[in-house]
């Protein structure tokens, strides 16, 4: 009679999940603000530059075609070795002060992450300039050694590959110290005894735990580095000379001198490509090592 | 003489700067330790938190390194010897297993660390899995593990390296009571069955008792009795070894040496109960009270009888101890009953613990009734009330390897 069995009752009321609502606001930001403008960006590249700026409505696949002719290529590749030593002199120099933060006490803690977080309450373009006052030709460290007698002459440290990559590491290493932070706070340092005790030296230590089990820190604030730096334009325009250019340059030239916005956006297309797959191999590599994360 | 010790305290101390901002205080954690631990031995480290044991222990892995005095292993000096120069493995209070590793690479970490081959460590290792019953766990990781598993993890994570000294650091803190049971049956057989000198520091009298070769009673940063468990439960040296390791009734007062008609000798504490004897002789007194005229008497709640009438009067009740008071608390535990009877206007009171089977049933005893709690001269213990005098006295007793403690 009753052939309902209890297997055949779901358990719960609809299999289908509900939408939450407190993703609304969120989602229509995306949305609106990112993943509407992308696409705009991505079918402009497909289109035809006319005259004057003027965009023609005919598919043309040239624009990616030109993307990849050597010049191009050659910034890209120019502005991922950016990205990538920015990002490598990052988690070199704020692995070590992210560390000492996480293993200090409360009151200095704080301290630190106050010195760490101040820059940012300065506009970006005035903390450049701030740099170039220091290291320009005839800044502060210029005078101080030619006073000391150490140099003769001005070193040249702005207008060249050096400036720029001061100017990245210091505007970018706040969102590596951070992630870092977070990640090491949270760690058990008694496993570092336990690695001592096991017989494993200082350096073992570090690679086989320490490293390990921040993983997750330096691969967001690799992340958070990468990304923008990638991108980055305005601190190659200020700290780089003339000479300088990055993908970044190419693209705002390209949108407002050139007025070519069906290059420009095949060039930006290219980039939030790039960081997509980027971020892939990064995700997919953090999939794997699922145990690696508590 | 020495290599039959697998680990030698002369006078070790260790201080730290006070943990405050302002002063510059050094604070005293450990204080001249002596101690010697015999190869094989089961010895026990116990004291309330923040008694010193935990730095003791970190002295002995190699994490501190002490601020002065000796520590000898197997006769090798080894203050300031890199942990991973000792041959001394750590089981932690929380485990500090690697979370980012699975069991067997938890366990294989020393043994890759000191380059052993491949296939020693696999075998090495599954051994010890083994032995643990955790064979089938292998490739599990770590957070997929109960807490008694992790446990056993940690263990044998210490034992695989075959260490000389494995320290255990409250290693059973985190279990509930059946479980720790459980692993407290299986450190012990597994001790035996290895020969390993364990070296185990708990806050957990009860543990200590039941786990120990000898254990060694630490209060603030200093020692106040090494022995076996009878030792220190039956005789112990201090009132704070007699009140931390069981229950005790403890009377201060003045000690005075007194004999009776019959030749035997006692030392009498003039307490404001009056005088309360212990038998003088070696175990239950062992100083003469000329020497230490400030002495506490401590008796064992189960040492003590209740009695509805005095005991005076009766044959050979002339040197019972005896006092009474008015009955306030009852507990049944089942096979034994534990009473408190509070005495005039004293504080503490008077705690008995009464089998069930004596002839004054416990539960006929009626709250508000006054009752006389009766002993014998034989089960009272003599210590002197201050616990620097109890160490010094207590060393040349507990120390039975006969080597250079100084008295």
């Amino acid at each position: 009679m009753n052939h309902a069995t209890p297997a055949s009752v779901p358990l719960s009321p609809s299999p289908k999940k509900k939408f939450p609502l407190m993703l609304v606001p969120s989602a229509l930001w995306f949305a609106i603000f990112l993943i509407i403008p992308i696409l705009i960006v991505m079918s402009l590249s497909l289109l035809h530059k006319g005259s004057y700026g003027r965009i023609e409505f005919t598919l043309d696949f040239s624009n990616y075609a030109r993307a990849l002719e050597p010049v191009y290529l050659k910034i890209i590749l120019r502005s991922l070795w950016l990205a990538t030593y920015t990002t490598g002199l990052c988690l070199l120099l704020a692995y070590p002060l992210a560390y000492l933060m996480a293993r200090s006490r409360p009151r200095t803690r704080k301290i630190l992450l106050a010195l760490v977080v101040v820059p940012f309450w300065t506009n970006f373009v005035i903390r450049i300039h701030a740099l170039k006052l220091i290291i320009g030709e005839t800044g502060l460290l210029n005078q101080i050694l030619t006073e000391l007698s150490i140099i003769t002459r001005p070193l040249q440290m702005t207008d060249n590959a050096f400036g720029v990559g001061m100017g990245m590491v210091y505007n970018y290493l706040p969102f590596m110290v951070l992630p870092l932070f977070v990640a090491l706070e949270k760690l058990d340092f008694t496993l570092l005894d336990a690695a001592y005790d096991l017989g494993a030296s200082r350096l073992q230590s570090f690679f086989r735990v320490l490293f390990p089990l921040s993983m997750p820190g330096i691969v967001t604030g690799s992340l958070f580095v990468f990304i923008p730096a990638f991108g980055e334009f305005v601190i190659p325009d200020m700290l780089g000379g003339s000479q300088s250019m990055y993908v970044g340059n190419i693209i705002t030239e390209t949108f407002l001198k050139s007025r070519d916005w069906p290059f420009g956006s095949a060039l930006s297309t290219f980039l939030v490509l790039l960081a997509m797959v980027a971020f892939m191999i990064v995700l997919s590599r953090e999939n794997k090592t699922q145990g690696a994360k508590f | 003489m020495t290599e039959t010790l697998a680990l030698d305290f002369e006078n070790v101390s260790k201080s730290f700067a006070a943990n405050s901002d302002k002063s510059s205080a050094i604070n005293v954690v450990v204080d001249s330790l002596s101690m010697q631990v015999r190869k094989g031995e089961f010895f026990s480290v116990l004291g309330p938190s923040g008694c010193g044991k935990t730095t003791t222990l970190r002295m002995i892995s190699g994490l501190e390194t002490p601020t002065s005095g000796t520590i000898r292993m197997s006769g090798r000096v080894v203050n300031g010897v890199h942990p991973h120069k000792r041959n001394v493995h750590t089981v932690f209070q929380k485990y500090a297993l690697f979370p980012h590793l699975n069991v067997f690479e938890n366990v294989a970490f020393g043994l890759r660390m000191k380059k052993v081959s491949s296939e020693q460590i696999k075998r090495r290792v599954n051994r010890m899995l083994e032995m643990v019953r955790l064979e089938t766990y292998a490739d599990r990781m770590i957070q997929q593990l109960s807490g008694g598993e992790q446990q056993r993890v940690a263990l044998v994570r210490a034992l695989v390296n075959e260490p000389e000294i494995l320290l255990l650091d409250e290693p059973l803190g985190a279990l509930d009571l059946k479980l720790r049971e459980q692993m407290q049956v299986e450190l012990v057989a597994i001790q035996k069955q290895l020969g390993t000198t364990f070296i185990f520091v708990t806050h957990d009298q009860g543990e200590a008792l039941t786990l120990s070769d000898r254990i060694a009673i630490m209060n603030r940063g200093r020692i106040e009795q090494i022995g076996t468990p009878t030792e220190v439960y039956e005789h112990p040296a201090s009132i704070f070894v007699a009140k931390f390791v069981g229950t005790s009734n403890v009377f201060e007062g003045t000690s005075e040496f007194e004999s009776n008609s019959q030749g035997a000798s006692f030392v009498a504490i003039q307490t404001s109960l009056g005088r309360l004897r212990a038998k003088f002789h070696n175990g239950n007194t062992r100083f003469h009270p000329r020497d230490v005229p400030s002495a506490a008497l401590i008796v064992r709640p189960e040492k003590i009888r209740v009695r509805v009438t005095s005991p005076s009067g009766e044959s050979g009740s002339a040197d019972l101890n005896s006092v009474r008071g008015t009955l306030v608390e009852r507990t049944y535990f089942g096979p034994t009953t534990q009473i408190k009877l509070k005495i005039n206007d004293q504080a503490a009171p008077l705690i008995a613990l009464i089998a069930n089977q004596a002839s004054v049933k416990a539960p006929t005893l009626k709250l508000g009734e006054k009752y006389y709690a009766v002993w014998d001269p034989g089960d009272s213990i003599i210590v002197p009330s201050d616990a620097r005098v109890a160490a010094a006295l207590d060393a040349p007793i507990s120390q039975p390897l006969g080597s250079t403690a100084t008295a």
